[in-house]
């Protein structure tokens, strides 16, 4: 370490004098130790401004002379923090010395795999330790990083066992395509295609690829946020990348075994508030067939309800959610043998991993396998590979959104009248389902018939029976995927005996999947048309291979070194599909839901080739270790792009400086950086094939006919390539002896000529088409802390907090559109509207006055917000889907052999609209349905008991009382809570709920065991631990839903659709290593 | 040395990447799919996507408009999708986008790509036939919004919308152009559509019995503005109307698939029946009654009692709500058993329809003929097309109530004509808007501020969203975007 002391050598003369002109000197003992008390031998005591000096004994002791007047020394100890202290008036003192803050010395991996020291980087980068995502998120390793990262934004999309995250880094750059970053493992990039696809009409959540990952065989995780740090990944990285290290062999004496298992439970979290009081009816009468809860309460009576059965009619004192799902359990085994040689390495690892869902039928299984092998192959010769197999299948995925088979959909307008078991015999003698709002009876031997003429299939509502939902109409999906590399290195200078480092490394990796996915709708579905059986088939592969090379030479002179890097790297995509799909029932009713035995399958091939080859270079140097500069050049090939627009390029630099190298700082300075980047980052997209009109032919549509048919979105031949500019700015300061360690950043992100679909007005013949358009700028503060409380050899006790406040803004879109269309459900959407925050929900509103009094129709109903026209308005805005600040905190405690954390996260600033809440209104299942009912029909008595027709229920002043104008005149008016949440569940802004919250993310505590108590065993390290991910809400501002709940994965936050439930996880941890 | 390292790999680098993309191109362009298509296989589409047989769109566009504002039907479905019968006005998105846009679906869309691909293989015969079936296209639309993106559509992005009134003009000539071109290919030896062409299986002198129908249809609808007597009448002149619709057989009808891929080849009224969704509507069933009309058993089912009964319109949703299963749905009459047949044929144009267009057209002095036996000829021809062939009972009918009485022509023209097209809604409304007959009664419940029979379909929140300077031009022109807003045909702008 070098520094400029510009009075060094004055001061060390002056003191020198000082030193000679005192004779008299006192002897100080001492030992030096480090944090766990272990003493440190060789470590060196000088005192201050002095040439004495001397080194520790190897007990860790010494014994200096001081001169008079001299009461400060100075211990220094290679890899330690340099500490002075006062030793006036002392002859003994014991010296602990902190090791170098990992943050000082830590070495992170960044673009292209390239390690580079942490304090050299201009741009923000975060990195998590594996061990922390292993410990508490072994199923899907991304959730794990949810509240660690400043600026990681991640949305569960609670969609059942194996399902997957909504990722975004720095806000949401793109509008309507994917804004997840692009994952890369071992500098391999993956396909983390696949997510959700919870559309309207259902769907389900095949995972994202990612999750494919064991999260024991992460050694860490890099998270580069900012342009600069993904300008080397190209096209991909435009939304930042996660970067995943895999662990490899390095266990260098005997056979490192280590054996983790988990154990875990899982229930929802939050459940609806159910009304319990009031049956199955409309108008405040019982009525066995009507698909709603607006009958009469429930205080005992007896009715015949729609079984044909004598029911007595009571409160309902169970949640159907308790009925209905079960407690998830799930269980993970991983077993790691590695190794490590003198010149090679070795590391294997198998992990089984198995999830029983809360949906009793849905099943999740993954097996993982795991090689990676690096060897000296010669001197001048490096080998590193690694080859990962993973087995997964899983069976019965909930059904998502608006799906008739969405089991939360089918217990959200389930009366309370009608219990679960009812309906557990979901079958009648014939075959045909039994449903709710149908008649039936149960003959002697408890089999259930039909007593009507038939049943009327795809009638609305579309009501299901939930246990045919889950037992008859399945799905099921296997995947097989390998992922690989292998890459030589070459080290040029030990070959040809250079003056400089020169290296070249070549690279071939692949990431092979095969997907199996199986989907049935039983024969006499209720909600099919004419009750037909559907099946869905399908098979694809997805193959993707990333063959670079990268050549990089660096010299170092005395105070300036150099380190050029130039590479090249050819990405090819492919997707093969085949599906066989019918909706025309079976052939054999009785036979199987196979292919064949379908009525007029439908086969479509599918078949797309992506590539995109790219040339780079990278400069970096520095100066003294002080400030350092990194330029990096790109230019990329790609071929979804026309031949003018294919080829682009882009450059980023930033630039860092140390300020505590270069200036003499106080002493509790350990690192004072200042940073800046400025980055581009080109893209061509990802659609491969949308810029030719195409014609294509479907066989047997009509009397055997077959149709043409031609795309159905409309082309864009001249499409440009999409430009992200990212710019940051940030300290980082590590102070304290390395306890306090904080990062600021400011950063601004944008992406201009975003290429998406857009929706086109009909009369263009086509309802979306590729467009080059919109500019969103998100830019944002980042602050991530973290300090050691307390450290002591016994107990070390650390904080850690992490905020963000971002501003997204739509600032550019293209003439031809007047806002883009994100994202919506049931006539509400999400759009990015010029000169507004990207994310607005616009929707259905209140009619209101000018003082913002909602105002009543003739029956004290809210109206709507009409256009002069009377045309109801369904554009106005309802509320922001985009978070203001995300803010995390966490703890770690290790004392003696305990350890403990927690981890708190929030996001704040955003609304959600629910379709849940709307429908649990409307249909009046919610208990919030109930205030004013019982009132309300008191009035109806009332007025009917009055006998004159001049008396109407409304003149009581009894039932739901609505606020608003009513003629001019305001106050509070009574109605029927029916007719009034009829009307509310028209008017998507009384659904809008505030989305802010707080949330106790996660929680462990764990005992290592004694390493003194397994001496006796051939076990080197034991630890147990407990965790609990999801425990509870600090701060919740939704009702019945979670504020985390999403449609999809895509840009679909902001509003949810019958989402599953959130779940907390309760589990245990057993790590042995020999 | 480093810089011969680095200068060979770069230019190796360089030579490599360059040389690459060669291929581009080729690896991009879809392979399942090609660039040109015999247009055969994409007029089978729009025909049938285009007939509205789909449930997904006959719904939209005649069980809750049409039917309900006509009178065929009384709504007996709860929900915000069901209040038309009670005018609650809206946006109607799903009908537009249907004929426009809907992938795989948009007819007009199909039908654009049919005519440009018969140009491009320079066979007249189908592209004469395919521009036939655009003016049966484009008025199916027009006649429920009124102005709409005709010129340019699927040309732009943002089309304008075209007057009605150029429109109609337009459709007009278009028809006429077309049945010239027909008359003079149409022994030339071009291969027809075939059997692709599910509406006359390649049969042209069909095509033109279907196209000088429709020029009734259209001329007629246009027979209270003021450009029909300036340009529309003179014009008709020249139309050779013994080449109509003649008989069922060249009825313009299309089979439902009964074992089709998808429902949106099934017929849409066994589904909607099945449903118990509708009623026969108290008007259908009281003109029907006083006519004392055999097509009462035809187009109703008896109720639970054996009976027939018609509900009147506009029950409000509360009401519905209450007694759907235990009052509504046994004690009125649903669709009539013909009408939910697999293999009912869905009718686009009649013999019948022809027939009363023709004794209107005769009665006001428009065609040469005569009004009554054009007007008898039309009831046999309905009665025939639903299966009542007893000669007898028809000549009973011919001098019972119904018979055919000068001094009340009109209005029994337009009824019958009402009563010929049920189950089309969508006409019977345009016909109402247009004549006033059959008189409607009130709804039971109307939304407040709209008490009167909606005179249009609101233009579809898309178009005001995405096109909005296109669309606020055509919303100038014609005076507003409500229901009530008149289109040109009917007294607008």
């Amino acid at each position: 370490m070098k520094r400029i002391h510009f009075t060094n050598v004055f001061l060390t003369t002056f003191l020198l004098i000082l030193g000679l002109s005192a004779f008299a000197q006192r002897p100080l003992n001492g030992v030096v130790k480090d944090a766990e008390g272990l003493t440190l031998p060789g470590a060196n005591v000088v005192v201050t401004g002095t040439l004495t000096g001397v080194t520790s004994d190897l007990d860790g002791k010494f014994f200096i002379e001081l001169p008079a007047g001299s009461n400060e020394i100075e211990v220094s100890f290679v890899g330690y923090v340099t500490k002075k202290l006062n030793v006036e008036g002392k002859n003994f003192i014991e010296v602990v010395l902190l090791p170098e803050a990992l943050q000082l010395q830590e070495m992170v991996v960044t673009a292209l795999g390239i390690k580079r020291e942490s304090k050299a980087l201009g741009y923000s980068v975060q990195q998590v330790d594996g061990e922390a995502l292993s410990n508490t998120s072994r199923i899907s390793p991304i959730s794990g990083l949810m509240g660690q990262v400043a600026g990681l934004q991640i949305g569960e999309s609670g969609s059942g066992a194996g399902g997957s995250q909504k990722i975004l880094i720095r806000g949401a750059n793109s509008l309507t395509g994917s804004n997840d970053p692009l994952f890369v493992v071992d500098g391999v990039p993956i396909d983390n295609s696949g997510g959700s696809s919870g559309g309207l009409f259902g769907g389900f959540d095949y995972g994202n690829a990612a999750n494919n990952i064991n999260a024991d065989d992460i050694e860490s995780v890099t998270v580069l946020k900012g342009g600069a740090a993904s300008a080397l990944y190209g096209a991909r990285g435009q939304n930042g990348v996660i970067m995943i290290t895999t662990k490899s062999g390095s266990r260098k004496e005997g056979i490192g075994i280590t054996y983790q298992t988990m154990f875990s439970f899982q229930d929802p979290l939050i459940k609806p508030d159910f009304q319990t009081n009031f049956s199955q009816g409309s108008g405040g009468k019982f009525g066995k067939l009507n698909p709603r809860s607006w009958g009469e309460k429930m205080q005992g009576q007896s009715v015949v309800n729609f079984l044909g059965q004598e029911q007595i009619l009571n409160t309902v004192t169970e949640n159907p959610y308790d009925a209905f799902f079960r407690t998830a359990i799930s269980q993970d085994h991983s077993v790691t043998l590695d190794k490590k040689g003198e010149t090679n390495g070795i590391l294997f690892s198998a992990s089984w991993n198995q999830n029983d869902g809360i949906i009793r039928t849905n099943e999740f299984d993954k097996k993982s396998f795991n090689i990676r092998y690096d060897s000296k192959l010669a001197k001048f010769l490096t080998l590193d590979a690694r080859v990962n197999y993973i087995n997964q299948k899983a069976e019965n995925r909930p059904n998502l959104a608006g799906s008739p088979d969405n089991s939360i959909y089918l217990l959200t307008l389930m009366p309370p009248s009608v219990s679960l078991n009812q309906l557990e015999n979901y079958r009648t003698v014939s075959g045909l389902p039994v449903v709710w709002n149908s008649e039936y009876v149960v003959n002697a031997d408890g089999t259930i018939s039909l007593n009507q003429p038939s049943p009327s299939f795809a009638s609305s509502p579309l009501l299901q029976n939930p246990y045919w939902a889950t037992n008859l109409n399945t799905n099921s999906d296997i995947r097989n995927r390998m992922m690989g590399f292998t890459s030589l290195s070459l080290d040029l200078k030990e070959l040809f005996k250079l003056g400089f480092d020169l290296r070249l490394t070549t690279k071939a990796g692949l990431d092979y999947y095969n997907d199996e996915r199986n989907r049935i709708t039983a024969q006499k579905t209720y909600y099919k048309a004419e009750g037909l059986a559907t099946g869905s088939f399908s098979r694809f592969q997805v193959m993707e291979g990333n063959y670079d090379f990268l050549l990089s030479g660096n010299k170092q002179w005395s105070k300036f070194f150099l380190s050029v890097s130039a590479g090249g790297n050819i990405m090819q995509r492919q997707y093969r599909g085949l599906s066989s799909s019918s909706e025309s029932g079976l052939i054999n009713e009785f036979g199987p839901y196979v292919i064949q035995n379908y009525l007029n399958p439908i086969v479509t091939t599918g078949l797309t080739n992506i590539e995109i080859q790219s040339l780079y270079s990278m400069v970096s140097m520095d100066y003294r270790r002080m400030v350092y500069l990194d330029l990096t050049f790109r230019n990329d090939w790609t071929s979804v792009l026309s031949p003018e627009s294919w080829s682009y390029q882009y450059p980023s630099i930033s630039a860092s400086w140390l300020l505590d190298e270069t200036f003499e700082l106080p002493e509790y300075f350990n690192l004072f950086k200042v940073r800046a980047s400025y980055a581009g980052v080109g893209s061509g997209g990802s659609i491969a094939g949308q810029r030719y009109f195409q014609y294509g032919t479907n066989a047997n549509q009509f009397h055997g006919l077959p149709y043409g048919f031609f795309n159905s979105d409309r082309p864009e031949p001249n499409l440009r390539s999409e430009y992200t500019i990212s710019k940051e700015a940030g300290i980082q300061l590590v102070m304290f002896g390395s306890r306090l360690n904080l990062d600021f950043a400011i950063y601004q992100t944008g992406t201009k000529n975003q290429i998406f679909s857009n929706p086109l007005t009909p009369s263009s013949g086509f309802n979306s088409g590729f467009i080059n358009s919109g500019f969103v700028n998100n830019s944002g503060v980042e602050i991530a802390a973290s300090y050691i409380l307390v450290q002591k050899p016994d107990l070390k006790w650390s904080v850690g907090g992490n905020f963000t406040r971002q501003w997204s803004e739509v600032k550019e879109l293209s003439e031809d559109i007047d806002q883009i269309v994100q994202g919506g459900v049931a006539g509400m959407r999400i759009v990015a509207r010029f000169g507004q925050p990207a994310g607005i929900i616009l929707g259905t509103a209140f009619a209101r006055d000018e003082q913002g009094r909602i105002l009543l129709d003739s029956e004290s109903l809210p109206r709507l917000k009409t256009a002069e026209t009377g045309a109801i308005l369904d554009d106005n805005i309802i509320g922001n889907a985009t978070p203001d600040f995300l803010w995390g905190f966490n703890s770690q405690v290790n004392y003696k052999q305990f350890f403990m954390s927690f981890n708190i996260d929030s996001k704040l600033g955003h609304d959600i609209f629910s379709v849940t809440n709307m429908v649990g209104a409307e249909y009046g299942t919610f208990a919030f349905t109930e205030e004013g009912r019982e009132d309300w029909y008191r009035a109806v008595k009332l007025a009917q008991d009055a006998n004159d027709p001049n008396i109407r229920p409304q003149d009581f002043n009894l039932g739901f009382m609505v606020k608003g104008v009513k003629d001019g005149v305001e106050g509070e008016y009574a109605v029927d809570p029916q007719k009034y949440w009829d009307r509310a569940s028209r008017i998507h802004e009384a659904f809008i709920y505030d989305a802010s919250y707080i949330r106790f993310r996660q929680f462990s505590f764990g005992y290592n065991i004694n390493s003194k108590l397994l001496k006796k065993t051939p076990l080197r390290e034991a630890s147990l631990s407990l965790f609990a991910n999801n425990l509870f809400y600090i701060m919740l501002n939704t009702k019945n839903i979670s504020p985390e709940s999403s449609f999809g994965t895509s840009n679909n936050l902001g509003f949810e659709m019958y989402a599953y439930p959130e779940l907390r996880t309760i589990g245990v941890n057993l790590k042995l290593s020999l | 040395m480093k810089k011969t390292i680095l200068f060979t790999a770069a230019t190796i680098a360089i030579l490599v990447f360059s040389g690459c993309t060669k291929n581009f191109e080729e690896l991009d362009r879809p392979k399942t799919t090609s660039e040109t298509i015999d247009p055969n296989a994409l007029f089978t589409r729009s025909i049938v996507t285009g007939s509205g047989i789909s449930v997904g769109v006959w719904q939209w566009m005649h069980q809750i408009s049409g039917s309900v504002y006509a009178q065929h039907f009384s709504n007996i479905q709860v929900g915000a999708n069901f209040t038309s019968d009670n005018y609650e006005p809206k946006a109607w998105n799903l009908v537009w986008d249907w004929y426009y846009a809907r992938s795989n679906f948009a007819p007009m869309h199909y039908n654009y790509h049919v005519i440009k691909l018969s140009k491009e293989i320079e066979n007249p015969v189908k592209e004469a036939v395919a521009r036939i079936w655009n003016v049966f296209l484009v008025q199916q639309v027009t006649d429920m919004y009124g102005d709409m993106p005709y010129f340019n559509a699927f040309k732009e992005i943002k089309p304008a919308f075209d007057s009605q009134k150029d429109i109609y003009l337009h459709l007009l000539e278009e028809l006429e152009v077309n049945v010239a071109t027909l008359k003079q290919f149409k022994d030339f030896g071009y291969p027809s559509y075939g059997q692709a062409d599910v509406l006359y299986s390649g049969n042209l002198n069909n095509w033109i019995r279907f196209a000088n129908s429709l020029y009734l249809r259209l001329a007629l609808r246009a027979s209270n503005t003021p450009e029909f007597s300036a340009s529309i009448q003179p014009r008709m002149q020249s139309i050779d109307f013994s080449e109509t619709i003649n008989a069922q057989s060249s009825n313009a009808q299309i089979i439902p698939d009964p074992t089709g891929p998808t429902f949106h080849v099934k017929n849409p009224l066994s589904f909607v029946s099945g449903w118990h969704e509708v009623r026969i509507s108290k008007t259908m069933f009281d003109i029907l009654q006083n006519l004392n009309d055999p097509r009462l058993q035809i187009y109703a089912a008896p109720n639970v009692n054996g009976e027939y009964a018609g509900l009147e319109n506009g029950l409000p949703q509360s009401q519905i709500s209450e007694q759907r299963d235990s009052h509504l749905k046994p004690n009125y009459c649903n669709i009539g058993t013909y009408f939910v047949q697999d293999n009912t044929p869905h009718v686009l144009l009649s013999y019948a329809e022809t027939c009363f267009m023709k004794a209107e057209a005769a009665h006001r002095g428009f065609i040469s003929g005569n009004a009554e036996s054009f007007y008898n000829e039309g009831v046999t021809a309905s009665f025939n097309q639903f299966g009542l062939a007893d000669a007898a009972a028809i000549n009973d009918y011919l001098n019972g109530n119904a018979k055919f009485n000068p001094s009340k022509a009109l209005e029994q023209i337009y009824t019958q004509r009402w009563l010929a097209l049920y189950p089309n809604g969508h006409e019977a409304w345009s016909l109402v808007r247009r004549t006033g007959y059959p008189q409607m009664n009130a709804p039971v419940y109307t939304f407040p501020g709209n008490e009167s029979m909606p005179r249009r379909k609101p233009f579809p929140d898309a178009e005001r969203q995405s096109n909005a300077e296109n669309y606020n031009a055509a919303v100038s022109r014609m005076g507003g975007d409500n229901q009530y807003t008149r289109l040109w045909w009917d007294g607008g702008n």
